[in-house]
């Protein structure tokens, strides 16, 4: 550090003055005034108005959500041709009431096939649980019975061993 | 109050300061007894709307925080406890000890409200009447020792550049705010990066204009931008979002729904240890009865943008204003100051002790004794609040006493003559740090961290770990200029993945069969960075590689700040008057700071434990100036008035790069949660509805405590703290698929979901890696599915 920058550092340490400003034109009077107009106007546009939305409050997340009902006890196994009761809940939090299709079906060896479908219409927040008996027609182990809802990404399956 | 006065050792400061030439006059004071009524109708309204549970959007909580932190902290501001100390240090002193009295406060009614029969001594009335009497105590203390504080002469004064710098600062907030929910809501980062270029602009125009800004308007914009800075961190998410923060608003939520603090009702947590996290919150929601994750995101970081205040005014005890608010950006601008403090609220409230301590010790207008006991209660409000914050500080004592008894001895400091006491600060007679005061702190942290919550323990055993295991480092260590080598985030996964599959190995039929895991790869993945911008393209056609460019800027940035505090440090310890002028405990002190700093950074296991950029941010409360410093000697070469530009102008620009401005306006760099919808922190952080509903989906199902559960790392995201479920007795592991269980409930997080691209946590760093679904898919039950979030069985 050379001798000057030392002063210098040294000299603004200790020169604690605050400056006389000089005078000046007030803005105030004339950006208040034109912010305020600027906002309302952007409140009567629909679109900043949907800008305003996004900024302010908090847009719901739309969902759909699958899930089966005693998800502890799942059968670990299946008999062909045998029945089987398996319940599951759809849950609707699409923000309106929906018609979802389900759809039940098994995978075995690499063969797909349909066990039962149904509809069921559900109010907007309101879950709705369906309770139904199927036939899976596996043979060979694993089988995966699988619920899905046309339409809607959400699967929900479990996986269980043939036995004779 | 107006008188100016000359500060032993120091720069001038004016305690309450004398307004402007250009100042208007002040009106008359009439009607003196419509704030004392308006008072007392606030706080009988706080009564009410606390006691009676209502919840009334925006003004409820306004008055209830204005009640339990607001109207006490005045309190103590407008008396004469803190005698010439600026508008800042006063409102540090006063928070501080608002704070300290609710910690002590709450410990007291947890303890021993339970033996007279009252089990939830931490409920809304035990609560209301500890706010009471600490309202009614601090008036009548204030009465006794009062202090006025002239606000409308002081606002009536306010000149044109300092109101012009408020307006500035204050329009900050709002637009982080509106910015983060825009981010929330999906929308783009347009309002945010708004305000960061208001804060900039006022930063900039702050440092033009400082010969005609008064300290106190300079606190209150640093106040300002500071807290714009947290908010657009601790803002994103609806939810609780972060690291840390997880686990302490588990404890919280822990504390709050028991209404009662037990050391023992989460006996893993080191987090449950902390009052700042557990009693502090519970008081405060208590009162303000609003969604609770917001007294943190929000409550909290109105208290810590204090900090930065603190810092400034640490800086002007010895420092022009110049180099205190340069110092101050390089704080503020500190990446981890912004992106990480959020969320560690125990740490937030520890810097405020820390800084309130560093004040202490250095408050020449009091005496040597004072000023100790001044240290102490500090140290206990830091011990209080954040156990590892203690152990860096006490680290710093013991080094900076240490030092000073060294140079005591040296012969060049002999030679010279005189009692050590003759090299501190001019009219200052003694240290501050002596072994007795070291003493006390070491007595509070053993008394609170050994004997009352044994968090002691698990700082033993990571310094013990540091001397006997060649453990990982954090990648973290990497910024710093001599940073040996750390191995990379591939090598790091190889080695963790291959470590897993031998225990898997090992455990018999507890996981899914190792041999069945190990034909499942997972392979190292980089997450994507912001694309291009217009003006990123434009200047990469013109042969500027913008992605370098931005990766250089921040390397630059880290390393140069190290760099510039190695150059300032040892300007001052070659410049006799700036020895004189900071005296021997000051320098003493700030040595301690950065030998902790390094001993962080060098060991391994204390890189990973307690994090280098923690640490770092910990040392810049006190020595930022010295960076500032190091700067202007760097640039010396350049003459009187270019080196101030120079340094300014670099310290602006490292804002610009270091807060997210310029690789959002650039893009080709990680994108950052404060800006981006992606990226790692948003991956591994924020918490979508969709996680939260299959969360409550978990906690409602039979048999998920005895099977455990299993989540996508960071796993804190998924911890039960909805007042129904939270127990502290469920516990949520990372998953990792060489060591799925078979019986355990997994839940895969939104980014797993949707990306397939999961995290885990090695050595503190996030590694990401491709996760193997079929792998899960092929071995467990898929039971709950709501597109952003899976169960499986």
């Amino acid at each position: 550090m050379t001798r000057h920058s030392r002063r210098l550092v040294s000299n603004t340490v200790t020169a604690e003055v605050v400056h006389a400003e000089p005078s000046g034109r007030r803005w105030w009077p004339f950006l208040v005034p034109l912010v305020v107009i600027g906002l309302a106007v952007s409140f009567v546009i629909p679109s900043t108005r949907h800008q305003w939305a996004l900024s302010v409050f908090r847009q719901p997340t739309r969902y759909t959500a699958l899930s089966f009902n005693g998800a502890w006890k799942l059968p670990s196994s299946v008999v062909a041709y045998q029945p089987l009761s398996i319940a599951f809940v759809i849950d609707n939090q699409e923000g309106r009431t929906e018609d979802y299709r389900y759809v039940i079906t098994q995978t075995s060896a690499g063969l797909t096939s349909t066990l039962g479908e149904s509809a069921e219409t559900v109010a907007a927040g309101r879950s709705h649980t369906v309770s139904t008996v199927i036939r899976p027609s596996c043979l060979v182990s694993p089988c995966r019975i699988r619920v899905s809802l046309p339409g809607h990404p959400e699967t929900i399956d479990f996986l269980a061993t043939v036995r004779a | 109050m107006t008188s100016t006065r000359a500060r032993p050792g120091g720069a001038a400061y004016s305690g309450d300061e004398s307004p402007p030439a250009t100042g208007r006059a002040a009106p008359a004071r009439r009607w003196h007894w419509i704030p004392f009524a308006a008072t007392v109708v606030l706080v009988l309204a706080a009564n009410v709307l606390a006691l009676g549970g209502w919840r009334v959007p925006v003004i409820g909580p306004a008055i209830g925080f204005w009640f339990i932190l607001g109207y006490p902290a005045y309190l103590s501001y407008t008396s004469s406890f803190w005698r010439g100390a600026s508008a800042g240090e006063r409102a540090g002193y006063s928070v501080a000890v608002v704070i300290l009295l609710l910690l002590l406060g709450g410990l007291f009614a947890n303890t021993f409200l339970p033996l007279v029969g009252l089990g939830r001594p931490l409920d809304t009335v035990p609560v209301v009447v500890m706010a009471d009497v600490l309202d009614v105590g601090l008036y009548l203390l204030r009465r006794r020792f009062p202090a006025p504080v002239r606000w409308r002469v002081q606002i009536a004064s306010a000149g044109r550049r300092e109101t012009r710098l408020i307006v500035a600062s204050a329009l900050c907030v709002p637009l982080v705010v509106l910015g983060a929910n825009r981010l929330n809501n999906g929308a783009g980062d347009q309002l945010t990066l708004a305000g960061l270029a208001c804060m900039l602009l006022t930063f900039a125009l702050l440092l033009r204009w400082q010969r005609w800004v008064r300290e106190g308007a300079i606190s209150i914009v640093i106040y300002l931008i500071s807290l714009s800075a947290l908010l657009m961190t601790s803002l994103r998410g609806w939810s609780v979002t972060g690291h840390d923060i997880q686990g302490e608003y588990q404890v919280f939520q822990l504390t709050s729904a028991h209404g009662r603090w037990d050391i023992s009702s989460l006996p893993h947590s080191t987090y449950n240890a902390c009052l700042s996290i557990t009693i502090l919150p519970t008081e405060i929601s208590r009162v303000l009865h609003v969604y609770d994750p917001d007294i943190f995101k929000l409550c909290f970081q109105l208290l810590f943008a204090l900090c930065p205040v603190l810092v400034y005014a640490i800086s002007r005890r010895h420092w022009s204003k110049l180099i205190s608010i340069v110092a101050v950006i390089y704080f503020v601008g500190f990446p981890t100051f912004f992106t990480d403090m959020p969320y560690e609220n125990r740490q937030e409230i520890g810097f405020l002790f820390v800084s309130a301590g560093i004040l202490a010790i250095t408050n020449y207008w009091w005496t040597t004794r004072q000023r100790r006991a001044g240290l102490v209660v500090a140290a206990l409000g830091i011990e209080l609040s954040h156990y590892s914050t203690m152990y860096i500080f006490l680290g710093i004592l013991i080094v900076g006493w240490a030092a000073t008894r060294l140079a005591a001895r040296l012969p060049w400091s002999r030679r010279r003559g005189g009692p050590a006491s003759d090299r501190a600060p001019r009219g200052v007679v003694g240290y501050t740090v002596n072994i007795g005061s070291v003493m006390a702190v070491a007595a509070i942290l053993l008394a609170w961290g050994g004997l009352a919550t044994r968090t002691a323990g698990t700082a033993l055993s990571a310094i013990e770990s540091t001397f006997s295991s060649s453990g990982g480092r954090s990648a973290d260590v990497l910024y710093g200029v001599l940073h040996g080598s750390v191995p990379p985030p591939q090598v790091l996964l190889k080695q963790y993945r291959q470590q897993t599959l031998k225990q898997n190995a090992a455990s018999g039929s507890f996981f899914v069969p190792a041999s069945v895991a190990a034909q499942y790869p997972t392979p190292y993945v980089t997450l994507p960075s912001l694309p291009l911008t217009k003006v990123g393209r434009l200047l990469n056609d013109h042969g500027i590689p913008v992605s370098t460019v931005n990766t250089v800027v921040r390397q630059g940035a880290a390393k140069d700040e190290q760099l510039f505090i190695v150059v300032g440090f040892v300007a001052i310890l070659a410049t006799a008057g700036f020895r004189r002028k900071l005296g021997a405990e000051f320098i003493a002190l700030s040595i301690g700071s950065i030998v902790m700093l390094g001993l962080i950074t060098l060991l391994p296991e204390l890189s990973v434990e307690y994090g280098v950029l923690r640490a770092f941010q910990e040392a810049l409360i006190m020595i930022s100036p010295m960076l500032v410093v190091g700067s202007l000697t760097v640039f010396s070469p350049l003459g009187e008035v270019w080196k101030v530009r120079a340094a300014t102008v670099l310290c602006l620009f490292f804002f610009f790069s270091t807060t997210g401005l310029m690789p959002q306006l650039l893009g080709g760099y990680p994108p950052q949660l404060n800006l981006n919808n992606s990226g790692q922190y948003y991956n591994s952080y924020y918490v979508h509805p969709q996680e939260l509903a299959a969360v409550s989906w978990l906690a409602n199902k039979p048999g998920v405590l005895p099977e455990g559960i299993e989540a996508s790392a960071p796993s804190a995201r998924f911890y039960f703290t909805a007042p129904s479920d939270v127990t502290g007795k469920q516990f949520v592991i990372p998953a990792f698929p060489s060591l799925i269980e078979r019986k355990s409930w997994l839940l895969l997080d939104y980014a797993t979901v949707k990306t397939r691209y999961a995290t885990v946590d090695l050595d503190s760093d996030l590694v990401n890696y491709l996760f193997p679904i079929a792998l899960v898919e092929n071995s467990k039950d898929l039971v709950y599915n709501n597109g952003g979030a899976e169960v499986y069985k």
